[in-house]
This record gives structure tokens, C-alpha cells and sequence, in this order.
């Protein structure tokens, strides 16, 4: 029977959340397509992971060596290649992230696969693949099959699926001996470090909660100081608010600012003057919250709230603390 | 330090509506502004910073029609010694596989250390094109690359991994680099230096020329083949979000969570 | 009786050692304007716009009108120690033009000769003392006193003081058969007491003195600010007669040096009078700029790097090259602060215009392309790309027109008058009402009209003015080439920005603009509401201040057409603010300073914000879509909401057109 396999990917010894996306698509696979899914981990300390990811998948595939310590596409690749050799998966999937990016377009190269990136959506089609991309913006969304192969690469943008929920058995775990490899590297990882510690960079945020006039006094700033730091966002602000010096320049969203594209643009109290909008063209989900339902903050956002922002910092507070 | 840069036009669809041809093979670019990938602006500062610091010569590189002329000579402009032209037709609609077979071919032709390409690119996102290039060469390579520290022989690199953290690298030369956004900041191009490149000899190569046989690129050859293109429904005001702060606020973090805010 | 006259070196031996030191002072003399001329020539040549206007020339140079201009004490000090000098200079010249060719310094002409020289020596005395009171005891405001100041003054001080005890010592020693008409000297010869010998030995000595500093004087002058005299003449000439800065790409690209023969006059005419500082709004709200510092340092930086230095002064180099070559900290780098809102030319005596030479540096700088702000940068990308400043789509330049039946030329539409928008009012949803309104009164009153549509592109009166000149030429051509093909007459526009470089620039560039008639949206309304054909109603008793836009009023005269609009309109009392029609402050968005934010302070609109609540008016009526943002942005962060409100002319017109909707 055909297979689909989730690759997983861990860093600094814990599991990343797009990994069990990656499974419910995998078990969307299973249910429609009759696809056998399993997980594949590799890395070193990776055996708690296995004893997780069983509770998930039927089958669960384990490479452990101190060489795979620290990820680099070339030890991974090559024990992937080995896997995806032996196991002749017809779909392989990996998280469209650092470690996607780095990985899979590499090892479809060297596996002689035909890889699709950044999907969000993944489905057979008769006895081929068929995948979903958002493409220009969002604007696009673009379906393409791959030709004929022996097995397909898939990346799949986190957030296309929902994470999976603990299946009721426990699957079995199958360790796999790590293949030799060709030394020497021709990368050495050295090292993490945290990006740009004390500046704060707006620009860089993937995630941005922003305030605007609606703030209505400094000692209101800590308020949603607070929300940003439990969403796990960054706190940026419109002109007047760094005008009235509640917040630095280096937080200033719009053309007299930093011009921004985060992932997630939530703006509080913020009215939208064409300015500070310009500043976030491109930005992905943009959600506003503004007392006046005429503010033009409306016509710009994804999502509209009409409503006291300081209720819904709390509200939001609250939802985060149950 | 030779270093080739690979860079390529695209249509800016952030703030405009995007509309479907009428044969649904693409979008209608009439009405876009088009210019160089964000990510490859970044890509071609860079080389030239590295030129600056340490010798060399940057050459551009493009797969693209005639209309992508101006693009390699803003990068001239911005200081790139050579711009390399591969236009043909039979790259029309080629995927990140024939892109980078194509690239490959410009890059066997020089005696590079060092290719830069953009992570992704603005119009298909496919964020590919760096690493397979770099596989058909069997070179190394490092993606969304953020800080690039010359050593010799060797390059250390910081990559940009998901919440505020990085990790670094170092990697032997000769070696493909994705370049991520804000890795410098790029110089601006003004008009008066652009005229001032205009003159400059572009070569412009088929695919004979770098090594290409007839049929090995082109939509006959893609690996990912386009089966169609839709527009998703999206309303144009804002979506309004009712009911009780709770239950608003739940929504707005369902959403939060589906678009990836939460690292 | 012999006939009354003056024997030129009574009592004076060793004449060839005077005519040998005269000879080296004039040669230095020579010298040195040679210098200043080379440096001069070797900035490019600009064009003019208009021809030699003498009567104007003559009365700013010798009544030095543009020095008494809001400064009666400052045109009386400087037209002392002018024409005192003059007087003094051309009278020492015209003796020895007596003593060695012609002879007709004699009898009445003798008499008036020797009055009229005393009564200049006094004048120039007192012109001096003058000037160091206002320096030195009154501080005149913002005024800056450097070392050179206090030498010069004290240079004239002591020659004409010289001159006069050389006099005094003289009438004293010497028997006259009639009575010298010189006051000062028969005054110092009396209360000097000295006896005939020693008044012979104190003329000797004191004639050799002063002579020695009026030869040191003539030495002196080009390498000192006395060269003013020839620099700031040459520069009002130049002004009079319209000389500017434009030229042609080609013309532009084949320039051999950074500034133009204009520009390096206008860094040799400033006497750093400082009076550009007192009005410019930069340096009002305490920013980084001061108009008066770039033109000294311009001027200190092209000597030396065309090689034209003439006092070598190594201090302050590098000051100066971080300043100007190659500046590092680019956000308080001062160029980037100018509104160009040319207050500063027009306060000018000499008609200095810093902004000419900003710009010239700023275009330097987009050309090496590493010293421009971050946020100017993508203002110009954008601009490249999306031919407009606010990263608009091209497909959307029309939304401001959702639901109006509005001709558009390229769409079809044939009409000779076109109503050009501009890219604010077109993208900006807050001023998208503007155009609106305008089309609103056009149609009430029959004005038949067409937009460009799409082929509109940003007029780049701001590109030119942050000296991306290429750019600039690219989209204004583009425009250009729009008028010409729908065989446009008369453009309307709302925006001054469009108004002045359609007006100016565009039509340096391409003559076809020449034949155009280009009107600001006030002008067309002034016609239309003087016509009668429109009946405006009163929609409530209101009191409104108008903020002149400076492309409107100080840098194109148009003062008057927006305030006969208001006037027309029914319940609007105009009251002025203290800052208006010339002597306006500009909001601080002109000149790319929309992109330009200075971090701390109030800012330039806040300012004039709170110039506008102290009138007492309700709104703020403006007509330049940079002001309103300006302006309406200040309203809210000075914390003037609920007391005033900005709005456009346009706006406010509209509100009362019949069945229109109330203010």
C-alpha cells in the first residue's frame, strides 16, 4: 500500500507545532486516499519524540545519532534519501519552514523526487498528487500536479491544517540504523543565537500587535504591552502614540516609520490614516479593532471588530489565560 | 571573490487586484508595476557589499523576456560588473527545476565562488530555485540567510529561523546563499544612474549557449505542472467580527492561530 | 585768493614707498577677485526665465531695499556704512585722479568735495557704530557674530576714525586762505591743542596709518565678507533676471562640477546675516537645518574641493566633509530637512536661495544612492514603480471617483480642460472628498472637464525637490506627453505641487506646456464664484483661518484668489494669522519632507496649528493636500480636537453649493 510520510521537525529538543499539522493531513491522506502514514524523526535524543509521535501515527520511523545533533540539510538529506529509497513513500511531507526550506527542495535533488513547496492544500488524484499554492500575495491560488514519480515532496504552509488531536492506539516504532556518511561536510553549525537582542525591529516581526490613538494615555501603554508579550507578538504603534512619546520611533508602523509585512496584523484603536495603512501593504491576516465602525482602518483589514479596544485586550487576556 | 546573483522581475501585487487571464495560463499584468524581486534587491546588495569589502566582480543574472532588461541594468546601476540575459522562449512557464537547470548553465560558464539568489520570490513563492540550483552543482548552500562573514575559503552565515532566532553556519566556498529581507539595506538606484549603464553590453544567451539541449526545460519538462488558477474568494471591506468581547476574542485568536502568528 | 584746494601729499615724503604698497595691495586685490571670479566660473551655467529688469537691479543694489525690508534699523546701518564707504573710496579716488591727470578739484567743487567726504566719513562711522550696537548691546535676534565681523567693522571704524585725525592734524599745522567746509576735521584740529610742529609730526604719523589700513583694506576685501559687495550685486542680478537651477537630463549628465556659477555666488554673497534662520521652519521647530550654515559650509566645501581656497583653514574640515561629501548619520543629516518652502530667498537681502543648493546636494546624494533616508528611498521606488508616492495600484488611481460620473480622457473621453488630481487626493480615502467636491462644483456650474485616469502619473514636483531629477523627468514627460495627446488647453488642479511644477518645471522642459494655461483649483473657483453663476448658501455663521500652501502663495504669488473664494462663500469670516500670505509658515511637508520626520520637539505643524487656535477661527482652510495631512495629523497629536478642524477649499465650497450637504 502506498505511503505517506510526515518528516518531523524538532529544534532545541522540543517538537515543532507544524509537525502535527502535518499529521492530520497525513491522516486525511490515510482516510480518503487509503495512504499508510507514519512520522519520521531523526536527530539525537530523538526516542521521546517517537513515544509521542506513536501515540499519533500508526507507525513512527526513528534515525538516532549524535552525528544528526544539530540539523543540516546535508546529514539530514542523506539519511532521508536512504529512508525515501527503502521505504519508497509515495508522498513525503515536511513543514514549509526554516527547516523545510533548508531540507526538502535539497533532497529532492538528491532523492531524484519531485518536490512542491509552501502548499495548502494536499490531495490525491487518481494515482497522482495534486497540491493547492497561495501564490502573488494570497491573490492566487494556483493547482499543479507533478509528473510521474516515484514518490512526491510536499511542503505545507503552517496553518493549512489544524493540529492533530492523540489517536486512541499506540503505534509501533520502528528504529532504523543511521546510513554512513560521506564525510567530510561541507557545513559546520555552530551555533543559535537570538536575532537582534535589544533593538526592537518591527519590520522583522512576523507578528504585530499595534495601538494607535484609542490607547488614550501612557499608563494604558502596559496594557497592551502585556497582550503582546502573552500572544507572543511584538507591540507597535501608529504616529501618534510615538508622538506623544508613549512608545519609541522604532515602533512606528506606516511610511514615516517602519514600513512592515508581518504575518498577523492586529491594530488597536487605531482609526488608519492612509499613511500608517501604507506602511503594512502585503501584510498577511489584518485585523482591526476601532470603536468607530466608520473608520477607514475598515475598508483596509481582513477582519473587523466594532468595539472598545480595552475590552477586547482583556477578553483576549482572559481566552489566553483559560 | 567571483559572485554571481540571480535575480528576476515580478509583478508587485501587494496592494492591486490581481485578475485572472482569459485562458486562466496566468494574470493579466496590464495594470501591475513590476520590478525586481524584493528578496533578489537584498541578494544584489549584498554581493555588491561583499565586492566593496573584498574585490571581485558581481554578475546579475536573469531568465526572462526582453522586458526584464531594466531590471538587470538597475542592478548595473547599483554597482553589479556584468549582467547576463538568458531569454527564451522555452523557459516559458518553467518551473523551479528548469529555472534553476538554467542557472546551473550560467553558472558552469563562469568560475564563481559565491551565487546569491533571493529566498523566494514575490510571484510564485516557491523558494526553491537556491537550494535545487545548488544541488545540480553539488555546491552547498544555506537558505533565508540574514548575515554573510567572508573567511577565506569558507563563509560563516547566520539563517533566519522562526521566532527571533538564528542559527550560524559555516560553509565551504564555492557555495549557493538565499538571501533573506533584511539582511542590509539596500541603496537606492536613481534614474541618472541607470542612463548611465545604458549603454553597457547585455549579453543575451539561448540555451544552447549554456549548455541546454532543446526539450530539457520549457512546460514540456516541468516536474510540477500547473493544472489551474482560481481567485479565492475574499471580500473587499473587512469581515466584521460580532458578539460578546469573549467570544470576539476567541475568534480573533483562532485566526491568529491559523495565520501563523503564534511562533 | 588762490582757489580753494587740497595739495594730495602735503607733507608726506617717500611717495614711491606709498605707490609701491599701493601697487601690492591692489595686486593682492586683483588677485583675489580673480580667485573668486575662476571659482565662480567654475560651477555650471544656468538659464533664465525672464531678462534685466535695471530699475529692479539698481534700487535692491544702491537702496539696498531688500536689506530695509523688515528691518528699517538694518537698511539704515547699511546704507551708512555703504554709501560712506562708497563715497570715501570713489573721493580718494577721484583726488588722485586730480593730482595726476586731470586738475578740477579746485574752488566751490574743492569746497563741496571736502563736505560732502566728511559728511560720509560720519556716515560711515556711524553706520559702523550701529552695526556693532545691534551686535553686540541689542543681540538683534538670532543674529551671529563671528570673529570676522568684529574685525571688519573695527577695519572701517579705524580708517574712516584715521582719516579724520589725518584731516584735523592737517588743518591744524596748515594756514588756509579760506575755511575748509569739514566739520569733524576743524573740530579735531581744535580740541587737539598741539602745536604747528607737532601737529606736522602727528599728521605724518597718523597719514602713514591710515593709509597702511586703507591699503590693508583694499588687500583684504575679496578674501574677506566684504566681497558681498560684489557677489550679493552679481546675485541679485542673477535673481532678477530668473536664473535657475533646471536643466535637461543630458544637460545634467554632461555637468563637470556640483554646482552652478548662480550657486557659488549666492555662498560668496552670504554675510550670515542669519535672517533665512529666523523664518525657516526647520529651524523654527529646532531641527537640524539651518539655511544659513549649509550655504557656509557649500561654499567652504566647493572652494576646497575645486581647489579654490583662499584662506587655507584646516579646523573645521572635517566638520564640514561630514556635513556635506559624505554624510553618516543620515536621518539628522540637515539637507533632508528643507520644506522648500523658499522663505528663505524671499528674506534674503542678497536673494540667496539654500533651497537651490539643497537640492543640488540632495540630487548628489540619490545619485551615489547610500546617503538617503530610508523612508525618502522607498517613497521614490515607489514612485518609480507605481507612479505614485503611496505605493497606490494603478487600477485603483480612479476610486476616488466610486460613483461619480466623471469623464476620463483615457477612457475615451474628449474634452480641452483636464482636472488633474494628484496621487494624494486620488489614494488618500481622508482627501479622496477633495476631488469629489471639485467635480461637485464643476458640474453645478457647467465647467466641463476630463481626468487622465490612468495615464495620470505623479506630477514629481517633490521627486525634482529631493534632486531625483531623472525620475522626475521620466513621469513629468509621461504627463506631458498625456496633455499633448488628448490635446489638453488648461489643466485645473487641486494640488499645489502639480500647480507650481506644471507652471515652472514643466514648462522649462517641454514648450508645448508654455502654451497651456494652468490653474490651481482657487483660481478656477474664484472665476466660477465671481461669475455669479453659482449661488452659494449660508450653511451657519463660521470664522476660518487660510493657511497659504507655500507652492501656492510664497514661491507663485497666488495669495489672493483662495480669500476672495472664501470671502464669497456665505457665513465665512476669514480671519489671518500673524504668519500669512509671504510671510506664511509652511505645514512641513513640502520638499519630501512628508518622508522626512524630525524625532524630537514640536513639530512645524504643531506649530502652525496653535498659530491657527490663537486666531480664534474653527478651521483651518487649506489647499494643498500635504498641508491638510500635515496640519489634520497636528490638530490631533497637539491636542487641539474639538477646538479646530482642517479642511479644503474645495470642501468648504462644496458644502454650500445649493442642495449640497450641510458644513
Amino acid at each position: 500500500m502506498a505511503k505517506v510520510f510526515v518528516i518531523v521537525e524538532h529544534r532545541q529538543g522540543v517538537m515543532r507545532d507544524a509537525t502535527f499539522e502535518l499529521i492530520s493531513l497525513a491522516r486525511e491522506l490515510q482516510s480518503r486516499s487509503g495512504l499508510e502514514p507514519a512520522a519520521v524523526v531523526i536527530g539525537h535524543g530523538v526516542r521521546t519524540f517517537a513515544d509521542t509521535l506513536s501515540k499519533y501515527l500508526p507507525r513512527t520511523i526513528v534515525v538516532e545519532s549524535e552525528t544528526l545533533a544539530d540539523f543540516r540539510y546535508e546529514t539530514y538529506a542523506a539519511v532521508l534519501k536512504d529512508i525515501l529509497e527503502r521505504e519508497t513513500p509515495l508522498v513525503t511531507l515536511c513543514p514549509q519552514s526554516a527547516f523545510g526550506m533548508e531540507l526538502l527542495p535539497r533532497l529532492s535533488v538528491e532523492s531524484a523526487r519531485p518536490c512542491a513547496t509552501d502548499c495548502i492544500k494536499v490531495e490525491m488524484e487518481g494515482a497522482g498528487l495534486s497540491v493547492v499554492r497561495s501564490i502573488y500575495n494570497g491573490k492566487i491560488h494556483s493547482r499543479s500536479t507533478f509528473a510521474p514519480s516515484g514518490g512526491y515532496l510536499v511542503t505545507v504552509r503552517s496553518g493549512s491544517y489544524a493540529p492533530a488531536a492523540e489517536a486512541g492506539s499506540a503505534g509501533t516504532i520502528d528504529d532504523c540504523p543511521c546510513p554512513p556518511f560521506k564525510a567530510p561536510f561541507k557545513t559546520e553549525f555552530l551555533g543559535y543565537r537570538e536575532a537582534a537582542a535589544g533593538a526592537v525591529d518591527i519590520s522583522q516581526s512576523p507578528f504585530l500587535v499595534s495601538i494607535g490613538r484609542g490607547i488614550k494615555d501612557a499608563e494604558n501603554v502596559p496594557k497592551a504591552q502585556e497582550l503582546a508579550d502573552r500572544l507572543g507578538a511584538v507591540l507597535a504603534c501608529s504616529r501618534p502614540v510615538v508622538d506623544k512619546k508613549w512608545l519609541g520611533k522604532e515602533r512606528q508602523v506606516g511610511t514615516s516609520g517602519r514600513t512592515v509585512k508581518p504575518k498577523v496584523y492586529i491594530a488597536l484603536g487605531i482609526s488608519g490614516a492612509f499613511q500608517h495603512l501604507a506602511g503594512i501593504k502585503g501584510s498577511g491576516v489584518f485585523i482591526a479593532v476601532n470603536r468607530d465602525a466608520k473608520a477607514p482602518i475598515f475598508s483596509a483589514a481582513d477582519y473587523g471588530v466594532v468595539e472598545d479596544m480595552f475590552k477586547i485586550i482583556d477578553a483576549l487576556k482572559e481566552q489566553i489565560g483559560s | 571573490m567571483e559572485i554571481l546573483v540571480c535575480v528576476k522581475k515580478v509583478p508587485d501585487t501587494a496592494d492591486a487586484e490581481v485578475v485572472l487571464k482569459q485562458d486562466g495560463t496566468g494574470i493579466k499584468e496590464d495594470d501591475l508595476a513590476s520590478g525586481i524581486n524584493e528578496w533578489d534587491n537584498y541578494a544584489v546588495e549584498e554581493a555588491i557589499r561583499i565586492k566593496e569589502t573584498h574585490g571581485g566582480t558581481v554578475t546579475v543574472a536573469t531568465i526572462g523576456s526582453a522586458d526584464s532588461e531594466d531590471v538587470l541594468r538597475r542592478c548595473l546601476a547599483m554597482g553589479a560588473d556584468n549582467a547576463i540575459m538568458i531569454d527564451d522562449a522555452s523557459f516559458k512557464g518553467a518551473d523551479p527545476y528548469g529555472i534553476a537547470r538554467g542557472l546551473c548553465g550560467v553558472a558552469g560558464k563562469g568560475s564563481y565562488d559565491l551565487v546569491l539568489a533571493g529566498a523566494q520570490a514575490g510571484d510564485d513563492g516557491y523558494a526553491m530555485v537556491g537550494p535545487v540550483l545548488a544541488g545540480y552543482l553539488g555546491w552547498p548552500h544555506a537558505t533565508l540567510v540574514t548575515s554573510i562573514l567572508l573567511e577565506g575559503k569558507t563563509v560563516t552565515v547566520t539563517r533566519e529561523l522562526e521566532g527571533g532566532l538564528e542559527e550560524m553556519l559555516r560553509i565551504e566556498l564555492p557555495a549557493v546563499l538565499t538571501i533573506q529581507t533584511g539582511i542590509n539595506e539596500p541603496r537606492y538606484v536613481s534614474i541618472m544612474g541607470i542612463r548611465k549603464v545604458r549603454a553597457k553590453e547585455i549579453p543575451v544567451l539561448d540555451p544552447a549557449a549554456i549548455g541546454l539541449a532543446p526539450g530539457e526545460i520549457g512546460a514540456n519538462a516541468n516536474r510540477i505542472k500547473r493544472t489551474g488558477l482560481a481567485v479565492p474568494p475574499a471580500g473587499k471591506e473587512a469581515e466584521m467580527i460580532k458578539g460578546t468581547p469573549a467570544e470576539i476574542a476567541r475568534k480573533i485568536l483562532d485566526i491568529v492561530k491559523e495565520r501563523g502568528g503564534v511562533a | 585768493m588762490q582757489q580753494p584746494f587740497r595739495e594730495i601729499f602735503w607733507n608726506i615724503g617717500y611717495h614711491y614707498i606709498f605707490y609701491s604698497l599701493a601697487a601690492v595691495a591692489t595686486a593682492i586685490c586683483l588677485y583675489g577677485l580673480l580667485r573668486r571670479w575662476q571659482f565662480w566660473r567654475s560651477g555650471w551655467r544656468e538659464k533664465r526665465d525672464g531678462g534685466f529688469d535695471p530699475g529692479l537691479v539698481l534700487q535692491r543694489i544702491f537702496l539696498n531695499t531688500s536689506i530695509f525690508k523688515g528691518d528699517p534699523l538694518g537698511g539704515i546701518t547699511h546704507v551708512c556704512i555703504m554709501w560712506g564707504f562708497l563715497i570715501l573710496f570713489f573721493g580718494t579716488a577721484l583726488s588722485t585722479i586730480d593730482h595726476w591727470m586731470i586738475s578740477y578739484l579746485r574752488g566751490d567743487l574743492y569746497l563741496a568735495y571736502a563736505f560732502v567726504l566728511d559728511v560720509a566719513g560720519v556716515a560711515l562711522m556711524a553706520g559702523v557704530a550701529l552695526a556693532y550696537l545691534r551686535r553686540y548691546v541689542f543681540k538683534r535676534e538670532k543674529m551671529v557674530t563671528i570673529a570676522r565681523d568684529t574685525t571688519v567693522l573695527a577695519l572701517l571704524f579705524f580708517i574712516a576714525l584715521t582719516g579724520f585725525m589725518v584731516e584735523g592734524f592737517r588743518l591744524r599745522a596748515e594756514t588756509l586762505p579760506w575755511r575748509e567746509p569739514s566739520p569733524v576735521g576743524q573740530w579735531i584740529a581744535g580740541v587737539s591743542g598741539l602745536s604747528v610742529p607737532e601737529a606736522l609730526a602727528a599728521h605724518r604719523l597718523w597719514w602713514w596709518i591710515h593709509a597702511a589700513a586703507s591699503l590693508f583694506l583694499i588687500a583684504y576685501f575679496p578674501f574677506s565678507k566684504f566681497i558681498h559687495v560684489f557677489a550679493a550685486s552679481v546675485n541679485l542680478t542673477l535673481e532678477g533676471m530668473r536664473f535657475n537651477s533646471y536643466l535637461s537630463l543630458e544637460e545634467r549628465e554632461a555637468l563637470k562640477s556640483d554646482f552652478s556659477f548662480r550657486h557659488l555666488v549666492m555662498c560668496d554673497a552670504c554675510t550670515q546675516c542669519n535672517r533665512c534662520a529666523v523664518v525657516c521652519p526647520s529651524s523654527i521647530a529646532k531641527e537640524p537645518l539651518s539655511p544659513r550654515k549649509v550655504i557656509d559650509e557649500t561654499g567652504r566645501f566647493a572652494r576646497r574641493k575645486g581647489g579654490f581656497g583662499l584662506m587655507p583653514r584646516r579646523a573645521g574640515e572635517a566638520a564640514l566633509s561630514k556635513a556635506l561629501a559624505k554624510a553618516n548619520a543620515v536621518e539628522g543629516d540637515p539637507v533632508w530637512f528643507c520644506t522648500t518652502c523658499g522663505h528663505c530667498r524671499r528674506e534674503c537681502p542678497s536673494a540667496i536661495s539654500p533651497m537651490d543648493v539643497i537640492r543640488e546636494i540632495r540630487a548628489a546624494r540619490v545619485e551615489g544612492g547610500e546617503d538617503v533616508p530610508v523612508n525618502i528611498q522607498e517613497m521614490l521606488e515607489s514612485v518609480y514603480k507605481f507612479k505614485n508616492p503611496w505605493q497606490g495600484a494603478k487600477g485603483k488611481r480612479m476610486d476616488w471617483a466610486s460613483g461619480l460620473d466623471v469623464p476620463v480622457l483615457s477612457e475615451g473621453a474628449k474634452e480641452s480642460r483636464c482636472f488633474y488630481v494628484g496621487c494624494t487626493f486620488a489614494y488618500d480615502s481622508r482627501l479622496q472628498e477633495v476631488p469629489r467636491s471639485a467635480v461637485a462644483i464643476f458640474k453645478a456650474a457647467g465647467l466641463r472637464f476630463a481626468v487622465l485616469g490612468k495615464d495620470e502619473a505623479c506630477c514629481s514636483e517633490f521627486i525634482r525637490g529631493v534632486g531625483e531629477d531623472g525620475l522626475f523627468t521620466e513621469l513629468a514627460a509621461g504627463n506631458v506627453d498625456a496633455f499633448d495627446r488628448y490635446g489638453i488647453t488648461e489643466i485645473v488642479t487641486p494640488c499645489p505641487h502639480g500647480f507650481h511644477t506644471f507652471t515652472n518645471e514643466y514648462a522649462r522642459m517641454r514648450p508645448s506646456m508654455k502654451e497651456r494655461r494652468v490653474l490651481h483649483v482657487s483660481q478656477a473657483l474664484e472665476t466660477i464664484l465671481a461669475s455669479g453663476s453659482l449661488a452659494l448658501e449660508n450653511r451657519g455663521e463660521r470664522t476660518v483661518t487660510f493657511h497659504d500652501p507655500c507652492l501656492l502663495g510664497r514661491r507663485n504669488g497666488i495669495y489672493d484668489a483662495p480669500r476672495n473664494v472664501l470671502k464669497s462663500i456665505p457665513g465665512v469670516r476669514l480671519v489671518e494669522m500673524a504668519r500669512s500670505r509671504e510671510k506664511s509658515l509652511c505645514c512641513g511637508g513640502g520638499g519630501g519632507r512628508m518622508w522626512v520626520e524630525a524625532g524630537e520637539g514640536e513639530k512645524i505643524a504643531e506649530i502652525r496649528v496653535r498659530e491657527a487656535v490663537g486666531t480664534g477661527a474653527g478651521t483651518i482652510v487649506t489647499a494643498c493636500p500635504f498641508c491638510f495631512s500635515n496640519m489634520d495629523d497636528a490638530v490631533k497629536t497637539a491636542g487641539f480636537e474639538g477646538r479646530i478642524v482642517v479642511k479644503d477649499i474645495t470642501e468648504l465650497v462644496a458644502e454650500s453649493l445649493p442642495g449640497g450637504k450641510a458644513g
